[in-house]
């Protein structure tokens, strides 16, 4: 009986840390000469080319099918913008998008009312390095039932892209997937 | 406000004379003063207006400009497109600001007059009531206040004029008047004084009256000093400068930019604080201090520094302005007062004016003190305007003579009539 028991918690851990880690990930391209990898058990909702609203952006949104996001209800919107950002470099540039005091408050102010009513700040708007490439980031944490937020963007050779990603958890880890796929967004050339 | 009827209802003979004692109090002063210049206080209210539609103009045109200037250069309907987007935008804020300032100035341009007289009269110390007696009969007026008595002749009456609170007594081309409060006439008092003014205002100038103002001359040892001149523009300025002066002093003024200073450093932090706490949306304090700190430095200093600059300009050009201001209300007084010569007498017993029939007498305790500004001799009176004597008609004997005069009689408790 102990015998099965030990096989059967293995088979427990083995499976948690297979949903914990992807084993392997889908490359997608994306406009404008970008691509990410799409982590195992996500899926395009739409097209790749994603749809561009009236102001001009592109979305494209990402869904997490796994047993885990049953719960958690992951996704992810990839965010991109036709004009490009001026700057002397993509460390320039990113600087540059929230180089004034105002635009730093409404950026709060927007990601908090896009979370939820009451919705707290977990994590403050500052610069984060992910991989090689910074990032401003700022983390949300929604009141019950409302889904939390990460809201991040960067600058890749000149191109402005943002990424949005919602999660039910509440748990102190989230976002793992997210932070995963901005790590792995990149120039296709 | 109603007057005295035309000459048509004068009374065949003339009214008994009569006595009326009055408490002239500061609001009476202000009434009076209200009265007076009227027809100042009407053409700086009218002003109001046109500056107000000027500043209006100027930023329909700044905009029409902006709106022409565009991207949309010579296409009329985009250019009143764009026009009516801004007056629905900050420029229709800016201009809604203007016009409601102005209306308000305009609407509220008596009452703050009033209150500036009231304060000027507080700071002259002359919010106590005075007791004041006169005594109407055919040859004018007789007054009597502490320390002073008038007379003016019946043909220097303009008009007996009838406000809400007082009868005012106007004078031919001076700058005064007689303020009777209603609340201390009984209603025989106020028929007998709308008698007398039936009667007395209008009167013909005696033909004598010249000739005798010209012979009359006071033996060299009762009034030493005796000089006559001619008001001019300047001298009104002086008295006008001297006024605004006391009451801008340098301590209301230093307080006045020290206030404006705090005015325009918490003004942008203030506006920011007020919008974070009726938005709906707002980020938790701790987030937005740091950054309305920093916005406050980086993004609004213009505004802040901009306001820092009226205001200290306002304080180094009110100098400029108070003697601008002066010169003009200095040339307007003159215009409106006739050229009379004035004639002073000053004697160890009192000091005495003449200006074409209106008599003072002054006892020496009516005065507070003596001085100099520039080229004026102001002399101080405990109750009223002072008596102004330009430095040009004394001689220097003749100053000499003033000064110890005025330094051995000023304040001096008695005196002769």
């Amino acid at each position: 009986m102990t015998g099965r028991r030990d096989i059967a918690l293995c088979i427990a851990l083995f499976g948690g840390a297979l949903l914990a880690i992807p084993a392997s990930a889908e490359p997608l391209p994306l406009p404008d000469g970008l691509m990410l990898d799409l982590p195992q058990g996500w899926r395009i909702d739409g097209t790749a080319e994603g749809e561009t609203g009236k102001d001009g952006r592109t979305r494209i949104q990402l869904v997490c099918e796994t047993p885990a996001c049953k719960r958690t209800q992951e996704t992810c919107t990839i965010l991109m913008r036709p004009q490009p950002v001026a700057g002397a470099d993509d460390a320039a540039r990113l600087t540059s998008l929230y180089a004034a005091p105002m635009d730093r408050y409404f950026r709060i102010r927007a990601v908090l009312r896009s979370t939820s009513k009451d919705a707290q700040v977990l994590q403050p708007l500052e610069r984060v390095s992910l991989a090689t490439r910074d990032w401003w980031m700022i983390e949300t944490d929604a009141r019950h039932n409302y889904k939390s937020g990460l809201f991040a963007e960067t600058v890749i050779d000149g191109r402005y892209l943002g990424v949005i990603c919602k999660t039910c958890e509440t748990a102190s880890e989230r976002h793992q997937a997210g932070r995963a796929i901005m790590t792995s967004i990149r120039s296709a050339d | 406000m109603r007057t005295t009827p035309s000459i048509a209802s004068k009374p065949a003979t003339a009214p008994p004379p009569f006595e009326l004692a009055i408490s002239l109090t500061g609001e009476d002063r202000v009434a009076a003063a209200m009265h007076l210049y009227c027809d100042l206080i009407a053409t700086r209210r009218r002003n109001v207006l046109i500056f107000t539609g000027i500043a209006l103009l100027l930023i329909v045109l700044g905009q029409l400009s902006t709106s022409w200037g565009g991207s949309g250069r010579g296409d009329y309907a985009l250019m009143g497109r764009n026009f009516l987007d801004a007056l629905l935008g900050p420029t229709g804020i800016l201009l809604a600001i203007f016009a409601l300032a102005g209306v308000m100035a305009y609407a509220f341009f008596g009452l703050s007059t009033r209150r500036r007289l009231r304060r000027w009269y507080r700071n002259e110390g002359l919010t106590t009531a005075t007791p004041c007696s006169y005594r109407l009969h055919e040859a004018g007026l007789d007054s009597r206040e502490p320390d002073h008595r008038s007379h003016i002749p019946a043909w220097r009456l303009r008009q007996l004029a009838d406000g809400p609170e007082h009868f005012f007594i106007e004078i031919e081309e001076v700058d005064d008047l007689v303020a009777l409060p209603r609340r201390d006439l009984s209603a025989e008092q106020q028929a007998h004084l709308r008698d007398w003014a039936r009667f007395c205002i209008g009167q013909a100038k005696p033909s004598d009256t010249d000739a005798a103002e010209q012979s009359a001359t006071e033996p060299a040892d009762e009034a030493p000093l005796d000089l006559r001149f001619r008001l001019t523009p300047e001298d009104r300025m002086a008295m006008a400068l001297r006024q605004q002066e006391r009451f801008w002093p340098r301590s209301r003024l230093l307080r006045r930019t020290a206030f404006g200073l705090v005015f325009a450093l918490v003004l942008v932090p203030a506006v920011m604080l007020l919008l974070w706490s009726i938005d709906p949306d707002r980020v938790p304090f701790e987030f937005a201090l740091p950054l309305f700190a920093e916005m406050a430095v980086k993004t609004f200093w213009p505004i802040t520094a901009g306001l820092c600059g009226l205001v200290l300009l306002g304080h180094f050009a009110t100098p400029f302005f108070m003697r601008l201001n002066a010169k003009s209300l200095g040339k307007t007084l003159h215009q409106r007062a006739s050229d009379d010569e004035v004639r002073i007498l000053i004697s160890p017993e009192c000091v005495r004016s003449r200006q074409r029939g209106i008599e003072s007498r002054y006892d020496w305790a009516a005065f507070t003190g003596t001085e100099r500004r520039g080229e004026h001799i102001f002399a101080i009176l405990r109750r009223g305007d002072p008596l102004l004597l330009p430095a040009r008609v004394l001689n220097s004997d003749q100053m000499q003579l003033f000064d110890r005069l005025a330094a051995t009689h000023i304040g001096r408790a008695g005196g002769t009539a």
